[in-house]
């Protein structure tokens, strides 16, 4: 009887663990099953049913918001019985990874490019050319292609090999950011020149402001790309272009090391606060919006990004980048957040539904641009959607408008990302450590060898000429 | 009368045979047992373990972007490159020198707050074994975020402190010199506690009688301390370290992660903020965070080695 009784006991520990065994290879073994059909291709609806096509799209949270949702909700109107997905999310461009070597990618996507590697992306056959966008007709004005309406010169970042890769989702400007008021409130001058913009330290410094913060943990995007390289192409608009494309000696012209020279002059005369340059970005932010400091180097974000933290009367204010003499032309990096689409997809038709609404309907651009608060690669778009942007932004939109400061985007740390993590270190020595302007040069030059040496490494020549015909034009307006 | 004893015989042997049968039965009953309470964990640790560790040291071998499955052969190349790499070196001297000293710094105070909380005399004990503990369950991040404010240079508690007291407040997280030890600072108040009461456990569970025994002996707090309570407590102390080691690496990269990303100028940079930042951190290289990952693997064997021998001693029995 107790043998029984024990025998059963040992049965059902058995069977226990049996299950216990089974549940875990389940569990593992759906973690590793074939991907879900997203839908678009088994069902062949009626012409204009889109019962059973689903378009899936990925975005990461940033500064461009949920601004994929108005349009999908105007697909989801137009087409009827069509399904969306969309997912955003911090780990957009992990999601990404994982889907595409699952063979199962979004339609769409948008990820952070300083997380996601879109050149390699490109070359490996990931992203669709959008070639296929430019014959389709506008939403408003269907006389007009898409072709017709986009402005080719903002995109382009995922231009390869004459071919345009990646859609400008949201386009920032940057520049250096100020509070109006406080200025009017404390009289001090907006400069235009360099040596007014140097003498405004002074009068920052005796009213226990400092001139300027950047921040050296995030380096290669804040200084270099809305400090150093403003300051770079008011100095010199070749060295800019040499130091964009690798060569033994790319960061060796003169210009590049007086803008590093001018840079530390501030540092060491203590106009550059450099003790929140080290921390995240909007702790740093919050010493701006303080009134701490007199100008942030930033992209168009800022206003949206800090929210409710404005204190009162706070004016957020573009300011072009102070030229060497009055009246010269200063420059404006041009970001942005870019979507690409997927070179599996079986949803042609719906990506091109998907840009169609978002570029040439107003209805539909209207609330993307409320949520993004910033541009689209669309021409004339200060004129027509200037008035939705905040007054920051719509200043520095009204800036390049005016010819006086030209766009550009440098595509140097986007071509070969090993040169940011370079950026990061060697301006945090420069700003905190003494690491000398020559040191910084050589580590910069450094790099470019090692990349020049690597064959893994695809060198792509970076185009100056379209700034330089705007250069042209300025100049011949002046 | 012989058959009989043959009979007899082999009747015993036939017992015997069956017993024999019967414990062999039992020993693989025993086994069957024994594997099928050992397949769960097997399953978890060679799906989530084992596999993607020599997934990664395969992929080390690689170059790859992580954009698609396209992947070059680079044999050792990565391993070569690690060799020469200047940060790879700074990161592989602070990984050592923030591990080193902070287990030193937690299992110091460990030992010593276990100890001196484990008195029947200190009436408030309960208490300040809940606020000693208390870190130990807060989440990371949240840890990490309240460290974050209270070092901040312009806005935090700490500098608020010292200016008050006349003190010129300091850039915790931001100057070179001080920032290895403000991480240390932070990850052992985080684990300190956690330790405390796994001592503290094993303090308690020594006799009273060899305590009241040494008291009468003569011995005063501070000598049963250094001579009872931590050879008493060794073996678990040993096992605590191994943990901890083990574990430590996890800790110090989302501390390091959040407050100060490896800066500033790498300067905080441990080996594994470095294997992500190689990684996923937008240069893309994911067979070289690979062969950093695979170097992490050596390290911290090693280093759990070293510490196993360093503090081998008797084990004393009560």
């Amino acid at each position: 009887m107790k043998k029984q009784k024990r025998s059963a006991r040992h049965f059902g520990l058995k069977a226990l663990l049996l299950l216990l065994s089974l549940v875990m290879l389940f569990a593992s073994l759906s973690a590793c099953q074939a991907p879900a059909d997203t839908g678009g291709t088994t069902v062949e609806g009626d012409k204009d049913s889109y019962a059973g096509r689903k378009l899936d799209v990925l975005f990461m949270v940033g500064g461009q918001g949920q601004m994929a949702d108005p349009i999908l909700a105007k697909l989801e109107e137009v087409l009827p019985g069509l399904e969306t997905t969309i997912v955003y999310d911090h780990k957009a461009a992990d999601i990404l990874r994982r889907r595409v070597m699952a063979d199962d990618p979004p339609d769409i996507f948008d990820v952070n490019s300083g997380f996601y590697d879109y050149y390699a992306a490109i070359s490996e056959g990931v992203c669709k050319p959008l070639d296929f966008l430019y014959d389709v007709p506008c939403v408003d004005d269907p006389s007009k292609t898409l072709g017709d309406i986009l402005a080719f010169p903002m995109m382009t970042f995922g231009f390869v090999d004459g071919k345009h890769y990646c859609m400008s989702d949201s386009i920032f400007t940057s520049g250096l950011w100020y509070d109006a008021n406080m200025f009017k409130e404390k009289g001090y001058a907006v400069p235009e020149t360099w040596d007014e913009f140097y003498a405004l330290g002074e009068k920052a410094k005796a009213d226990g402001k400092y001139l300027l913060s950047y921040s050296t943990r995030s380096a290669a995007e804040y200084f270099y790309q809305y400090w150093f390289n403003p300051l770079l192409t008011t100095l010199s608009l070749e060295a800019f272009g040499k130091t964009q494309n690798p060569a033994a000696d790319s960061w060796s012209d003169p210009a590049v090391r007086k803008a590093l020279e001018l840079t530390k002059d501030l540092v060491d005369k203590g106009y550059v606060e450099t003790m929140s340059g080290t921390l995240v970005i909007t702790e740093l932010q919050m010493q701006f919006c303080n009134g701490n400091i007199l100008f942030y180097p930033c992209g168009s974000w800022l206003e949206a990004e800090m929210g409710d933290n404005w204190p009162d009367g706070f004016d957020l204010t573009y300011l072009p980048f102070p030229t060497q003499k009055k009246g010269e032309a200063s420059y404006l990096h041009v970001t942005g957040v870019v979507s690409a689409v997927s070179a599996k997809t079986k949803n042609e038709d719906l990506v091109k539904e998907y840009y169609r609404y978002m570029l040439s309907n107003k209805e539909t651009m209207e609330k993307v641009i409320g949520i993004t608060m910033n541009g689209l690669p669309v021409k004339d778009f200060s004129t027509n959607f200037g008035s939705l942007l905040p007054s920051s932004t719509a200043s520095s939109w009204a800036a390049i408008d005016s010819g006086r400061v030209i766009g550009y985007r440098a595509m140097a740390p986007s071509f070969y990302p090993s040169l940011g993590p370079v950026i990061n270190d060697k301006i945090s020595g420069l700003t905190l450590e003494g690491t000398s302007v020559d040191e910084v040069i050589d580590a910069l030059n450094g790099i470019y060898a090692q990349i020049l040496a690597d064959d893994s490494i695809t060198k792509r020549e970076y185009d100056l000429s379209s700034v330089m015909e705007a250069l042209a034009n300025y100049n011949a307006t002046k | 009368m012989k058959n009989e004893r043959i009979l007899k015989a082999s009747k015993q042997q036939h017992q015997l045979s069956e017993v024999v049968l019967s414990l062999k039965r039992q020993k693989r009953q025993r086994y069957f047992f024994l594997f099928y309470m050992a397949l769960p964990g097997l399953l978890l640790y060679t799906i989530f373990r084992f596999i993607p560790t020599v997934l990664g040291l395969v992929i080390s071998l690689f170059n790859w972007r992580g954009t698609s499955m396209h992947m070059t052969y680079a044999g050792l190349q990565n391993y070569k490159t690690l060799l020469n790499d200047p940060i790879f070196w700074k990161a592989a001297g602070n990984h050592l020198y923030i591990f080193l000293i902070n287990t030193a710094v937690v299992f110091t105070f460990a030992i010593l707050l276990a100890a001196l909380l484990s008195s029947k005399r200190l009436r408030e004990r309960g208490f300040y074994r809940v606020l000693f503990f208390f870190p130990s369950v807060v989440p990371a991040v949240i840890i990490n975020v309240l460290w974050m404010s209270v070092l901040n240079p312009n806005i935090g508690l700490l500098n608020g402190l010292l200016r008050l007291i006349g003190l010129e407040g300091k850039s915790w997280l931001g100057d070179r010199t001080l920032v290895k030890n403000t991480i240390i600072f932070v990850m052992a108040w985080k684990s300190t506690g956690f330790y405390m009461v796994l001592f503290m456990a094993a303090i308690l569970n020594i006799p009273t009688s060899i305590f009241e025994s040494a008291r009468i002996d003569g011995a005063g707090n501070i000598r049963q301390t250094f001579m009872i309570s931590i050879p008493l407590i060794w073996e678990h102390v040993r096992t605590s370290l191994l943990f901890f080691i083990v574990t430590s690496s996890g800790l110090g990269f989302n501390v390091i992660f959040m407050m100060t990303n490896g800066g500033p100028n790498r300067a905080s940079e441990i080996l594994t903020t470095y294997m992500y930042s190689v990684s996923f951190g937008g240069e893309s290289r994911y067979g070289y965070g690979s062969a950093v990952a695979f170097a992490i693997l050596v390290l911290t064997s090693l280093m759990a080695l070293l510490i196993m021998a360093v503090t081998k001693r008797e084990v004393y029995e009560y």
